[in-house]
Formats: structure tokens, C-alpha cells, sequence
């Protein structure tokens, strides 16, 4: 038989593995963003959170006696390690993004039976686990550009010496995001301002979420609605509460976009029909206002994720069998 | 083909360039073998058995008239029989000599004018023409199930709606000198008084090519119509709809209302029978192997086990979709050779990964029927009937649109259809068992009521008995005697003592 030439035509559908393809490309822009603000820690935080959830995935596919080539080749375990690592600080220490990771994989995603079976987003698990455990790690951003200032060697000596918790005497360590100042008392905000430099990550997360919806890899429900919704607890909070955090902070710092986009639109956690989906996202912008607002932690993406994550059930269970 | 509304292909599935697979047609080569699986129903009517010599053409199965049309050899060869399957059919195979040489033909050729209709419909039976498009409806029951009378409509279905099938694409671009013979013979088989050419009219140079075609026809009333390419235009229903815009409710066969269709590959197939008395023994497929980035038109004899098209014999298949990209994916197993029914075939080499579902919910968007298979498919890897029949899994058509767009390659289609098996299998049961308690608890009933009756019966016996003996005390004459009767007795047992004294 001849061949036709060169090939006509595109098989079948889009596989699993090029749908985590194109969300890891997608993040390339927020990635960048995150590097170029926070530095060679952003890289090292990245470089560890990936290599570990890879290593993790390995191991247990041998243990689950799974296929490593299809399970890795998946790329899910990587897109999993590549969110923790946008999600810690810069320069902390070394084993929090092993940890994170490690939780990640093992129990949250493996324990309930790998790919497609998982209750809660693994990356978001993980991530929960080292803020609930690590708190003082956890909470220490370096401000503004200092981090980026930093050589590779200064920042392995900073990791080297157990990362910057043990630093804590050194000057402006706390307070650095935006949402940490809003939530300062002490600190005053112009709260009718930009969000500080972190907006540019979320503009480019904001970019590589543009591109999923119109390569339709996710839809628009879920980060509309949520969106919408954390843009319309804070215009309401901030119309009757002077103090409040404006809008635009809301949407454009933190974790907000990368959320979004990103972490609330992992089917596999998702509900799956659209009723269910705008309930979902909506649900998880009125618990990022409301943890942002009157909660312990100054984000709150993780948290609120996982907690619509357990209504999945329930909100599939919604959608009309035939629409 | 199975759809029954229409729907546009979701456009992230298929990026797909209609006019770039080559339309040359290949011819395949001789295989080693042909195997033909005949149907149970026609299992009696086989001519040959085994160690049989036979030519190209030469007849295996001739059916009685209104079955299916008759099977005839696809190459020259030795026959060998094998045993009756499980379901009752047969397996003819031919090893081939390698020779492929002819039986002896008689062409006909303007002789078909003069033929009666009955004559006509005998002798494409006896020639094994069946419709090309895919439903492998044999031409000659077609044709006798106009009842003599002339066809208001003949419909030339020239829209392959599914993108991968290219093969009457393939036909008409390269025997464009056949197209106006081909038209011409099948308008004057069916004595049309009205020809209608439908194509896509997303293919200009199929247009073009069957304008050029209908200008060489003067015996007839032609007309070429284009139709949208909406998934499934071709669908012998949509397109008399689309095309002579006349309504053909569901159950019933167009040529009920004087109308009838043909595929344009098995109009030209038709004129080559007439014109040079080949029997049908092959046909063209457009034969897709997407691993390696292959699509061709091919020649291929009916019979052809499938295994033997792929480019490297090296290679073991897996699974097979046979009508285009939007069909039900089959193991290699169910499906060993090339029937007249294939139009396409995509050939897997090896195991597709089905993945885990990640519930992107895109088979949701593919749906024509509005239901949720990301959701069927939990409930039926949980075996739940009841969530299964509350979702209407009754309501899938089975059209393979969910296979088509799920990025983790699971036979959705397959898994329904498995399981709308198994819930009316246990809807049987269950009847059954209702059937077989309501009849146990009949029977228990009526044993109680023979029960009853009999001891009712009984008791009015005993009642009538006890009525009777009553009677007979009160009669006086019975009482005389019965105890004149007494008297003796005591009589009697006073001597017997006395003498024993």
C-alpha cells in the first residue's frame, strides 16, 4: 500500500494526555510571570514540587503494578507537581514541596484510585496539607522584588540553611502580598488601587485560561460564575463596608485566576453537567470572599476548592438526566 | 447508519481535510485466503463444499428469491467448508491459487431494456448487487418492493456524511466516464420518471465531475441537488427530506410512496454488471491506519479477511471501526473479512489506551439525545440499573458521537449497548418470575378452592347422609323394624347366655 502523503487527517479525539499538555502550556505565561517576580526560588519551588510528584507517581504505578509509560505519559502527575509549586513561597524550605506533593499523589490522588477517581484536586490537597501544617513557612513571602534580586547561590544558601523561616529577623519578610496588607489592620491599603505586583501573574494566568476556553478544554462555567461571584461579594462588601477589599484585589490577587482557571476546572474534581458547574464555581467564589474576608487564612483558594470538591456528589445529582 | 436527529460534529474532534486523502483507487492485492461468514438463514442454500475448484465469480451461496442476494467467489481457489458456529452460521473459505482468473462472463449489456422487471430483479439477485452505502440492502428486493409500478423519485445518494469515509468520493472522481452510463442504466431499472443527484456541497470538485456527468444524460430527467453536510446527511430518511424535500415517516420504506434510492457507487456497480457480467465480488473502502498516518481508497475483495489490509503484515489489529469515525469501534475478533457493507474501515494496530474518564463532560456536549454519558458510564461500571433507566439509557441511539469525542477512548457506545442488554435481559427475568409466581399463586388458589369445595361437598354429603339417617328414624315402618329388630338381638344375646349358664 502507498502512503497518502503527507498525513490528511486527525484521528479521533483529543486524549487525555494532550488535554494536560495544553494546560501545562497554558500555564507557561503565569509560570514566567511567577519566575521573573519571585526569582530562583519560584524555579527551585517548581523544579522540586514536579520531579517529586513525578518520582511519586512512578513509585506507586510499580507498586500499583499500573503501566508507568501510559500512567506517566498521562502527564497529570506533572501538571499536579507544576501547580504546588506556583502555589509556595519562594525560598521555602526544601521538604514542604516534597511533602506537598507527596500527599498529593499518594493519598490524594491514588488512594481513591489514581486519574479519574480522585474526590478532591490533589494539588490542592497537597497544598492544604503543608498550610495547615507549616503555617510560619507557609505565610513568609519575600517582598516585592527583593526575592527576584537574589543570585541562584544566595537563594541555595537561604534553602541550604533550612529556607527563610529561619530568617526571620530579616527585614520586610512578612506582609508582602497584597492580601496579607488588606488584611493587616495596622498596615493601610488604598484599597481603591491595583493589587501589588502579583497582578501580572494573574494576568498571565488569566492569558493561559483564555486560551483553554477557546481550545475548549475547559468551559466557561465554572470560572465565570466563579469569578462573577467573588467580583460581586466584594462590590456588595465594599458598597457597604469602607474597609473592604476592592474588586479588583479580589480578582487580580492571590491565587484568584490561577484558581479560576486552573485548579476549580479540573474535571476530574469538578461537578461535571453545567447547572452543577455554575453552582460549583459559584460556590467557590463565595467561599474565597468569605474566607478572605473573615477567615484565619489570607487566601483562600485551596480551601474553598476543596470544599466544594466534597459537594460534587450532590451537585451532579442536580443536572437533569436529559436536559 | 444510525442517527436519527441531525447534528453538527463537534468541532475539537475531527480537524479533518475532506480533499486531501488521495482519491486514486488501489487495488489490493490477491490474499491468501477469503473467508465468507454465511448467515444461518442461508446456510442451505450454499453450492460448493470443500475441495471444490472454483473461478472468480463463480457462485457460493445462491439464495431463494427475496433473501439475500446470492454470494459469489472473490478470487479462483479451493474450497473448504468449516463447521456450523454457534449460531448456526457457516464459514466458506477460499485458498486462493493466486490465479484470480474469471468465470466465464456474459454481458448484457442494452439487452436489460427489453428484460421484464421480474427478470430484471432475478438476475441481480443471482449477481450478488447489494446496496454499497452501508445497509447492504440487496438491489433486487429493493426493486421488487416498487410492486411493478413505476418510481415516481430515484434518489442518487452521493453524501458520505461521516468525514473519514472517502470512497464514493473516490469512485466518482476517477470513473467519471461510468457516472453517466451508471446514472442512466439505474433511472431505467427503476423507470424513473424523475432522477435527483444529492451531494455535499461542501466538495466542489465532486460537483463539478457530476455536473459534467449529468450534461452526457439525455435519457432521462436528471437534476443534481446539493445538501448540507450535517452529521447524518447521508441517511437515506434526511436525504429524501433535504433533497426533494418529501417526508418519509419513520417506519417505512420509501418505496411505499413510489420512491426509491441508490447509493452512486452501487448505480455504477449495476452499469458494470450490465455492461460486462462481473458479479459483485468487490467494492471500494477507504481504508484508514492512523498510527501510521494512512488513508487510502482501496479496491478490495468481498471476503478479504481485514488483517491482511494493513500496510505491515507485521502488525496484529484491534480493534477495527467499520463505518467511519463516528461508529462503534469493534474488537478484531467479531469481524474477520470485508462484507459489502463496509465502507470504511480504521484499522487500530494495537490496544487504544483507554484512560481512566476524567469527566470533561464533552460526550455531554456530543449528545444528540441531550443525556449525560460521562454519567451512564459511572452507573454502568457501578452495574446500577435503576440509576441507569432514571438517566434514559433507553433513550441513547447508539450513534457513537461519545466515542468519537471521548479524549480517554472509552466505547461508551459499546458499554450502552452491553448494558441496555442486560437491563432488558433482568426486565425478562423479572417478568418471568412474576408470571411463574402469579401462576404458582393461581394454582395454590385454586388447590384451596378445590379443598374447599370438596369439603363443602363433603359436608353437604354428610349433612344429606345425616338428613337421611334422621329420616329414616323418623320413618315409623323403620322404627317397627329396627326395633323388632333390637328385641331379636337381645333375644338372641339372652339365649346365647342362658345356654352358656
Amino acid at each position: 500500500m502507498t502512503s497518502s502523503g503527507d498525513n490528511p487527517v486527525k484521528y479521533g479525539p483529543t486524549t487525555v494526555d494532550t488535554v494536560m499538555l495544553l494546560v501545562i502550556a497554558a500555564l507557561i505565561p503565569g509560570c514566567m510571570a511567577h519566575v521573573y517576580l519571585s526569582g530562583w526560588g519560584a524555579i527551585i519551588n517548581l523544579l522540586l514540587a514536579a520531579s517529586a510528584a513525578l518520582f511519586f507517581e512512578w513509585c506507586v504505578c510499580r507498586l500499583r503494578g499500573l503501566s508507568v509509560s501510559s500512567t506517566l505519559g498521562d502527564y497529570s502527575a506533572l501538571l499536579t507537581g507544576l501547580l504546588i509549586g506556583l502555589c509556595l513561597p519562594p525560598m521555602v524550605s526544601i521538604w514542604i514541596p516534597i511533602v506537598a506533593s507527596g500527599f498529593a499523589i499518594l493519598i490524594a490522588k491514588h488512594v481513591y484510585g489514581g486519574l479519574g477517581n480522585n474526590v478532591f484536586n490533589p494539588a490542592m490537597a497537597g497544598y492544604a496539607v503543608v498550610l495547615i501544617s507549616y503555617p510560619r513557612d507557609l505565610a513568609l513571602w519575600p517582598a516585592g522584588f527583593d526575592a527576584s534580586h537574589l543570585s541562584l547561590t544566595q537563594v541555595i544558601e537561604i534553602l541550604a540553611n533550612g529556607g527563610l523561616a529561619n530568617y526571620a529577623n530579616w527585614d520586610a519578610l512578612t506582609g508582602a502580598t497584597t492580601l496579607d496588607q488588606a488584611r493587616s489592620a495596622v498596615q493601610t491599603v488604598n484599597t481603591t488601587l491595583m493589587p501589588g505586583p502579583e497582578r501580572w501573574t494573574n494576568l498571565a494566568f488569566l492569558l493561559g485560561g483564555l486560551f483553554l476556553l477557546q481550545r475548549r478544554i475547559i468551559s466557561w462555567h465554572i470560572p465565570v460564575s466563579l469569578l462573577g461571584t467573588l467580583a460581586l461579594c466584594a462590590a456588595l462588601d465594599s458598597i457597604f463596608n469602607a474597609s473592604a477589599v476592592s474588586v479588583p484585589i479580589h480578582l487580580f490577587a492571590g491565587a484568584t485566576m490561577l484558581g479560576a482557571f486552573f485548579i476549580a476546572t479540573d474535571p476530574v474534581s469538578a461537578a461535571t453537567g453545567s447547572i452543577g458547574r455554575i453552582i460549583y464555581g459559584a460556590g467557590i467564589g463565595l467561599l474565597i470572599w468569605l474566607i478572605r474576608s473573615y477567615g484565619g487564612y489570607p487566601d483562600s483558594v485551596a480551601f474553598a476548592v476543596l470544599l466544594l470538591n466534597c459537594m460534587v456528589p450532590i451537585l451532579d445529582y442536580l443536572e437533569p438526566w436529559r436536559r | 447508519m444510525v442517527s436519527h436527529s441531525s447534528k453538527t460534529i463537534a468541532k475539537p474532534a475531527f480537524q479533518y481535510a475532506h480533499d486531501r486523502i488521495n482519491t486514486n483507487i488501489v487495488t489490493s492485492s490477491v490474499p491468501a485466503m477469503l473467508r465468507y461468514r454465511v448467515p444461518p438463514v442461508s446456510a442451505n442454500d450454499i453450492v460448493v463444499s470443500t475441495g471444490d475448484q472454483v473461478q472468480r465469480g463463480q457462485t457460493l451461496v445462491d439464495s431463494t428469491a427475496n433473501g439475500p442476494a446470492s454470494l459469489h467467489a472473490g478470487s479462483s481457489g479451493t474450497i473448504s467448508m468449516r463447521q456450523l458456529h454457534s449460531d448456526g452460521s457457516t464459514t466458506i473459505e477460499i485458498e486462493s491459487d493466486g490465479c484470480d482468473t474469471f468465470k466465464a462472463l456474459t454481458p448484457i449489456g442494452d439487452d436489460f431494456l427489453s428484460m421484464s422487471k421480474v427478470d430484471l430483479q432475478h438476475f441481480f439477485h443471482d449477481n450478488g448487487m447489494v446496496g454499497l452505502g452501508g445497509a447492504c440492502f440487496p438491489v433486487a428486493n429493493k426493486l421488487a418492493a416498487l410492486n411493478s409500478q413505476t418510481a415516481s423519485l430515484l434518489l442518487i445518494n452521493a453524501v458520505e456524511c461521516d468525514p473519514a469515509i472517502q470512497c464514493d468520493r473516490a469512485v466518482i472522481l476517477n470513473e467519471f466516464e461510468a457516472l453517466a452510463r451508471a446514472i442512466e442504466i439505474a433511472a431505467r431499472v427503476c423507470t424513473a420518471e424523475k432522477t435527483v443527484v444529492a451531494i455535499k456541497d461542501s466538495d466542489p470538485a465532486v460537483r463539478d465531475c457530476l455536473q459534467q456527468a449529468l450534461e452526457q444524460v439525455s435519457s432521462t430527467d436528471v437534476t443534481l441537488q446539493t445538501v448540507s453536510n450535517d452529521y447524518p446527511a447521508g441517511f437515506e430518511r434526511h436525504l429524501f427530506a433535504s433533497a426533494a424535500a418529501i417526508k418519509i415517516s419513520a417506519p417505512h420504506r420509501p418505496t411505499r410512496q413510489r420512491l426509491i434510492s441508490f447509493n452512486i457507487a452501487t448505480c455504477i456497480a449495476m452499469a458494470h454488471l450490465i455492461d460486462t457480467g462481473e458479479p459483485l465480488t468487490s467494492r471500494v473502502i477507504t481504508v484508514h491506519e492512523p498510527r501510521k498516518a494512512l488513508a487510502q481508497n482501496v479496491r478490495v475483495r468481498l471476503g478479504t479477511p481485514i488483517a491482511s489490509l494493513l500496510s505491515d503484515s507485521r502488525s496484529s489489529l484491534h480493534h477495527i471501526a467499520f463505518s467511519g469515525l463516528i461508529s462503534e469501534r469493534l474488537p478484531v475478533d467479531q469481524t474477520p473479512s470485508v462484507s459489502a457493507a463496509n465502507n470504511c474501515l480504521i484499522l487500530n494496530p494495537s490496544a487504544i489506551n483507554e484512560a481512566p474518564c476524567i469527566r470533561c463532560g464533552l460526550c455531554a456536549d456530543a449528545c444528540p439525545e441531550s443525556l449525560q454519558p460521562q454519567q451512564l458510564w459511572r452507573h454502568v461500571q457501578q452495574t446500577d440499573s435503576a440509576k441507569l433507566t432514571k438517566h434514559q439509557l433507553e433513550g441513547c441511539i447508539e450513534c457513537g458521537l461519545c466515542d468519537a469525542v471521548c479524549p480517554s477512548a472509552i466505547a461508551l457506545t459499546r458499554a450502552f449497548q452491553q448494558a441496555k442488554q442486560t437491563i432488558s435481559r433482568q426486565r425478562l427475568d423479572v417478568q418471568a418470575a412474576e408470571r411463574a409466581r402469579s401462576r404458582y399463586e393461581a394454582r395454590e388458589k385454586r388447590l384451596q378452592r378445590q379443598q374447599e369445595e370438596n369439603q363443602q361437598k363433603l359436608a353437604q354429603k354428610q349433612a344429606a347422609l345425616a338428613n337421611k339417617q334422621a329420616s329414616a328414624d323418623s320413618d315409623p315402618r323403620k322404627q317397627l323394624l329396627q326395633s323388632a329388630l333390637k328385641r331379636r338381638a337381645k333375644k338372641t344375646t339372652a339365649g346365647q347366655s342362658n345356654s352358656t349358664k
